[in-house]
């Protein structure tokens, strides 16, 4: 009689009622991928309304290609091309053999980065004393006197540490401005832009205001939130900064270029940058492949949507002709900022 | 800290049993005895948890998972009192996917309720009783290839009725009130809730964390404020869930007991967007430690 006593619960634990829950286990058949794709970014992304694009249209566009019993290969190639559509870098579609991205943003445009350019005629220039200090490649630049601060930071996705930047930041104390070579970082964790903006910071100011889709309407934003820039460290660098931009500048590094375009010291110089001021979420599909893409938008102070790019305040493009030089006419335009004030 | 409150849970019990084997009780088990007990009730669990989260997936995630859990229990001859904590940590997988995509689940739960008999007859059968119980439940979501969206949560507070049958076994006719000299005592109890009204807290439209404001060391809003700020209350259109527990209680001559409890729990809130859908079973093995009784 106990035997069975115990035997009871047991029985119970091995069959459960766990079947309840899985009768809901949706199919993941192409179609239903397909469909359940279209209708996430449909409900969720943030840009539909701003891109302009008309998100039924692409819809029948694409479902005419689908068909169950399709080879996966091709169900994804279908699917990626359709998240392309939204001309984000920050849409990708991820399957066990593949992963999809939106490379015309900066394909389509000009490099503006050479990095062995960069590396040879400006952090190992004779007397610049190049330390690598965690994330951050510095050097000092002397340029008739005046010394400016050369630092260049590789992706926001390389943690900074406090004493990397309390280090480099003492260090470049004696400068007469500095230079913060962001081209081609292609973003990382939004903890570093504000870890590292603080220490440019001369007081505390409004950089942007982020917005999260909160319903099912393409316009469904809530009511926002206000992010600051405020002074970190014991020290800061206030003196002039030129930070250096191309189209290969992404999500965090936009968002560290728009909150440094707050302070009257600082010039953003080079190109445009790739944009990407959406936070991307993430999710799955029926057949376990996952996506995300942008769902929330940013706007600058006085309203603007940079999502597409940052403009500089100072265009320049480098030029074949100088990189044969060895110049890289973007750090230049930087020094002379520092030097001029314009 | 683990160790802190696992060394203070070791000490209240070896204390208590302590105490008990110097009180020379009997060798005797009373039926219906003292008017009032209450234990420290400590143990393990095995549970096995079914999940689908819709903010995220579609996908049913299934696995089993570890946890331990303590409380009190306080009974008198015509009601129970309880207050109980219990913590899981699971790792779920679906069908489709390797294991190392698993979703790491910890669950807590913190329930406390009072059910009064009303309905004693003679031995053999089956006593009735009715009560409230109030369950705080906290199940957190960490799968990593969901990035931005890798922390789901649903927390809910539910108020409920709770319904519980007792039975004796072991025991004779006609024998009521009687001690029973080397034989032990045993009582099953099968107790189920279905909670009328629940709060819930669901992570926000999009499963992403907000943006702090920039100023403090961290750039996302604290998963508490999330929390507070998400509570919204349920109906029983939107919200459903029902909470049973079978449990076989073994007496011990010097008083305590061991208890062999299956449960079953089932939640699911069905709202666009946001709904869910969570089944518990498991088996618990608990040692109800005797604090006093009179």
């Amino acid at each position: 009689m106990k035997l069975k006593i115990l035997l009871f619960p047991c029985i119970l634990f091995a069959l459960g009622c766990h079947k309840v829950v899985r009768r809901d286990i949706p199919e993941a058949n192409a179609s239903a991928v397909f469909n359940y794709l279209w209708n996430e970014i449909n409900t969720k992304y943030s840009f539909i309304e701003f891109k302009n694009l008309n998100w039924e249209d692409i819809k029948n566009k694409y479902q005419s290609q689908v068909y169950d019993g399709m080879e996966q290969e091709a169900l994804f190639r279908i699917c990626s091309n359709m998240m392309n559509e939204l001309r984000d870098g920050h849409a990708n579609l991820i399957a066990p053999f593949d992963v999809s991205y939106y490379y015309p943003i900066f394909l389509n445009s000009p490099q503006n980065f050479n990095s062995r350019l960069v590396l040879t005629n400006y952090l190992m220039r004779q007397g610049a004393n190049m330390q690598s200090t965690g994330a951050l490649d510095n050097c000092i630049l002397d340029s008739l006197g005046i010394k400016i601060g050369y630092v260049r930071y590789n992706s926001f996705s390389e943690k900074l540490y406090t004493e990397d930047l309390d280090y480099v930041i003492n260090k470049m104390q004696n400068c007469d401005g500095l230079i913060l070579d962001i081209r081609s970082n292609g973003g990382g964790s939004a903890a570093n832009v504000f870890a590292l903006a603080g220490r440019f910071a001369d007081s505390k100011k409004l950089a942007f205001r982020s917005f999260a889709k909160n319903g099912i309407a393409h316009d469904a934003f809530d009511e926002g939130k206000d992010l600051y820039v405020s002074p970190q460290g014991n020290k800061q660098f206030t003196k002039r900064i030129a930070i250096l931009t191309n189209r290969g500048c992404y999500s965090a590094t936009s968002f560290f270029t728009l909150a440094m375009k707050s302070f009257s010291y600082v010039k953003v110089i080079g190109d445009t940058t790739g944009g990407g001021l959406g936070v991307p979420n993430g999710g799955q599909l029926p057949n376990a492949w996952s996506y995300r893409f942008s769902v929330t938008k940013t706007l600058t102070p006085d309203g603007k949507n940079f999502e597409n790019g940052i403009p500089p305040d100072i265009t320049v493009w480098m030029q074949d002709s100088s990189v044969n030089k060895g110049i890289d006419d973007i750090i230049e335009r930087g020094i002379m900022y520092i030097k001029s004030g314009g | 800290m683990k160790k802190i409150v696992l060394l203070f849970l070791l000490i209240i019990h070896f204390n208590c049993i302590a105490k008990q084997n110097n009180d020379s009780l009997p060798n005797i088990i009373l039926l219906y005895t003292p008017i009032k007990e209450t234990f420290f009730v400590s143990g393990i669990n095995l549970n096995r948890y079914t999940a689908i989260d819709n903010m995220v997936s579609p996908l049913v995630y299934d696995g089993y998972g570890l946890g331990a859990n303590f409380g009190l229990l306080r009974q008198k001859s015509k009601s129970n009192t309880n207050l109980n904590f219990s913590f899981c940590s699971a790792k779920l997988n679906n069908e489709l996917q390797a294991k190392h995509y698993a979703t790491e689940l910890n669950h807590m739960l913190m329930n406390c309720g009072k059910s009064y008999e009303i309905n004693n007859l003679t031995f053999n059968t089956i006593v009735t009783s009715i009560g409230w119980q109030f369950n705080q439940v906290l199940y957190f979501k960490s799968n990593s290839q969901f990035q931005n969206s890798s922390l789901t949560y649903h927390i809910s507070s539910a108020i409920s009725p709770v319904f519980r049958f007792e039975k004796y076994l072991s025991i004779k006719e006609n024998k009521k009130r009687l001690a029973f000299k080397k034989q032990r005592y045993m009582r099953i109890n099968y107790q189920f809730s279905i909670p009328i009204l629940g709060a819930i807290a669901r992570p926000n439209y999009n499963v992403i964390r907000k943006l702090n404001d920039g100023t403090g060391s961290n750039y996302e809003n604290s998963l508490a404020s999330e929390v507070i700020s998400n509570y919204k209350l349920y109906s029983f259109k939107s919200f459903f869930a029902i909470n049973s527990i079978l449990c076989l209680e073994y007496y011990f001559k010097n008083g305590n007991r061991f208890m062999l409890q299956y449960y079953f729990n089932f939640e699911q809130m069905k709202k666009e967007h946001f709904s869910y859908k969570v089944a518990q079973s498991g088996l618990q093995f608990c040692l109800l430690t005797r604090l006093n009784s009179n």
